[in-house]
């Protein structure tokens, strides 16, 4: 990816984030888990980038430092140009409106005793200069942005008023009600009807192109973020094993894991009949190097003596980087 | 030859504080040894209920008007609770979504399965219990150290591998899953469908199959139903589903489905879903559908026999020559 970070919307460089879990006082070992190992992302601005792994790969560590709920052990990230460690209190909650974030499940992200037109007009008051009235208008044009059409009849609905889509898109106004800069959305169609993921991609894509903001989409879905993404991270036990143009990893991927994640995908309706590439093991092996690459033990590809060390990113094409010793 | 688990002709209502309400509205389908049927359709369309009904485990507010679901020749609507309640796990044991977090969080998981044979066979010694549970961890890809771990200790796709683990613990014959890979990641997703498939072969189980993601129904199932606002309204066999859809939902159904082809634009379904405290006159789906006539509007419609396999309650299939 052409990197100008200066410009690029989100930038984390040498990130690290450590969980430990387990208490010092009664196991003599704490375990560290890294969460996110070293990990180095620009991501441009006005794209939609799709961050791609399996569950505890890091994906939803690295959008959770985006928004700073968390804070690096090691290294910075950076959005639109500012140091998010740098920020505090009244600073990082003015620049935060800037930042958005739709979450999984729209039954636990809404609060049932709220009204859509309260949860939707809520961040507005952080804006003192609106009206009441400019305040309506504004959550009455971003409730009909998101879909929810006539928008005066979903006003006094409650939560369990409505279907899981429109939550979710009840959730997507609540974001986008602020005119954010970057909207991370955390698999936002996990919890809903395959057929109304679709309808929550297209509207995604039509807030996009109309209000130029940068998303970050995070799914295990390669079909979706084919689907929706400009540029694919595929993340894996916190290290980006592949990244680059969306089209060329779904097309030509390099990296073994994304290729297991591609098999992994339900067979119908794609363009491959059979499983591809079988580069994932059943049983993981068990003779581990330290330090190898991480995907050593359910690589079917893997060998030793060349993976016992960890790659580093290197280019695989225009744009297009992956992590593997075999490419 | 008869079927292992046949439904006929099931109606079941909900009492709700709006009024009664069809879930499920005069659906019939038959279930063979070895075989597996998926019911796919929207959040509401009645698949689950119609689980619950055969596993005897409606809500209190729900009650069966008609139909009958004959298992092993026995019509199980007319089972007394004992009876049910000797079925369940023995012969017709369940997968649920959420089922993963139902274990007993302070008891080693393998503990747990032990238990459950214990309690449906308790002729069974423990030491033979024990063994039978280490056979199944194997068979659905569990290492037997595990057995002595802790719910916590599992991740997402090991708890629902060890529900698979439970549900087959006492032989049934039929296992009804609900949802089965729903939340879990597609690695973890295309390895417990995986584990579905081959013990099914093995085991000689019919399986029912039950999910909102047509996808997942076409990995594992033989045959497959849809369902749509408490009405069955197509089954065949998946390649006749596939390929030859008839109902226009279960074209619609499959075109919102994305693929990796780029080619090929995912269309969602349009409308909003079924208000089944307000059902359409004619055929539900008639204010949805891309081609309605005004027949359809007016005139419930009736099925219409593609193959031996494949039928579908539709008009157009009728007009179309059939």
């Amino acid at each position: 990816m052409e990197t100008d970070s200066r410009k690029d919307a989100i930038v984390l460089a040498g990130v690290t984030r450590l969980y430990r879990s387990g208490s010092r006082l009664l196991t003599a070992r704490q375990k560290t888990i890294r969460a996110l190992d070293e990990v180095d992302l620009n991501i441009p601005p006005g794209c939609i980038f799709g961050l791609v792994g399996e569950s505890g790969s890091g994906k939803t560590t690295a959008a959770r430092l985006m928004v700073r709920l968390e804070k690096p052990d090691s290294g910075t990230v950076s959005v639109l140009g500012r140091d998010m460690a740098g920020l505090h209190g009244k600073h990082l909650r003015r620049f935060r409106r800037k930042i958005q974030m739709i979450f999984q499940d729209p039954y636990q992200s809404l609060n049932p005793y709220q009204s859509v037109i309260s949860i939707v007009s809520e961040p507005l008051s952080l804006r003192r200069q609106m009206t009441k009235d400019q305040r309506l208008d504004k959550v009455l044009e971003t409730l009909a942005l998101v879909g929810l059409d006539p928008p005066s009849t979903y006003l006094h609905r409650y939560p369990h008023q409505l279907s899981g889509g429109q939550r979710q898109r009840v959730a997507i106004a609540r974001a986008m009600v602020l005119d954010p800069q970057v909207l991370i959305a955390d698999e936002p169609t996990s919890m809903l009807d395959a057929s109304i993921a679709v309808q929550i991609y297209r509207l995604m894509l039509k807030i996009q192109h109309r209000s130029k903001v940068t998303m970050v989409f995070i799914t295990h879905n390669l079909a979706a973020a084919n689907y929706l993404c400009d540029h694919i991270a595929v993340i894996y036990r916190g290290r980006i094993l592949e990244i680059g143009p969306s089209g060329s990893v779904i097309n030509s991927p390099c990296h073994p894991y994304t290729q297991a994640l591609l098999d992994a995908l339900p067979r119908f309706g794609h363009i491959w009949k059979e499983r591809r590439f079988d580069t994932m093991l059943d049983e993981p092996r068990s003779d581990i190097p330290q330090n190898g690459c991480v995907f050593y033990s359910r690589c079917s590809k893997a060998e030793y003596s060349t993976c016992r060390r960890q790659p580093v990113l290197k280019s695989a094409g225009r744009d297009h980087k992956a992590a593997c010793f075999l490419i | 030859m008869q079927s292992l688990l046949e439904v006929k002709d099931l109606t079941v209502s909900y009492t709700t504080p709006a009024g009664k309400i069809l879930a499920v509205d005069r659906v019939s389908f038959q279930l063979e040894a070895g075989r597996s049927l998926g019911l796919v359709g929207e959040s509401g369309s009645g698949k689950s209920t119609i689980g619950t009904a055969i596993l005897g485990l409606l809500a209190d507010n729900a009650r069966v008007e008609t139909g009958a679901i004959v298992f092993e020749g026995h019509n199980l609507l007319e089972a007394d609770q004992e009876t049910l309640r000797r079925l369940r796990w023995k012969k017709i044991s369940m997968i649920f979504q959420a089922a993963m977090n139902a274990l007993n969080p302070i008891m080693p998981v393998g503990d747990q399965i032990v238990e459950a044979i214990r309690v449906h066979e308790p002729e069974v010694p423990l030491t033979a219990a024990r063994q039978r549970v280490a056979d199944l961890f194997r068979q659905v890809g569990i290492p037997a150290r595990r057995l002595r771990d802790y719910p916590h200790q599992y991740s997402g796709g090991m708890r629902q591998r060890a529900i698979i683990a439970m549900a087959l613990a006492c032989n049934p014959r039929v296992i009804i899953a609900d949802e089965p890979t729903t939340a879990l990641d597609v690695i973890v997703q295309d390895r417990i469908l995986k584990t579905i498939i081959r013990l099914q072969d093995r085991f000689d189980i019919g399986i029912l199959l039950i999910s909102h993601d047509i996808s997942v129904t076409a990995e594992v199932c033989h045959q497959i139903g849809v369902m749509y606002a408490g009405q069955l309204v197509e089954i065949g066999t998946k390649e006749e589903i596939l390929t030859t859809p008839a109902h226009p939902y279960t074209r619609a159904l499959l075109e919102a489905h994305i693929t990796l082809s780029n080619d090929r634009q995912p269309a969602p379904v349009p409308g909003p879903a079924a208000d089944l405290h307000r059902l359409p006159e004619g055929c539900r789906f008639h204010g949805r559908c891309r081609r309605p006539d005004a027949n359809c509007r007016r005139q419930t419609p009736s099925w219409h026999s593609l193959s031996a396999t494949h039928k579908v309650l539709c008009r157009e299939a009728e007009s179309n020559g059939n």
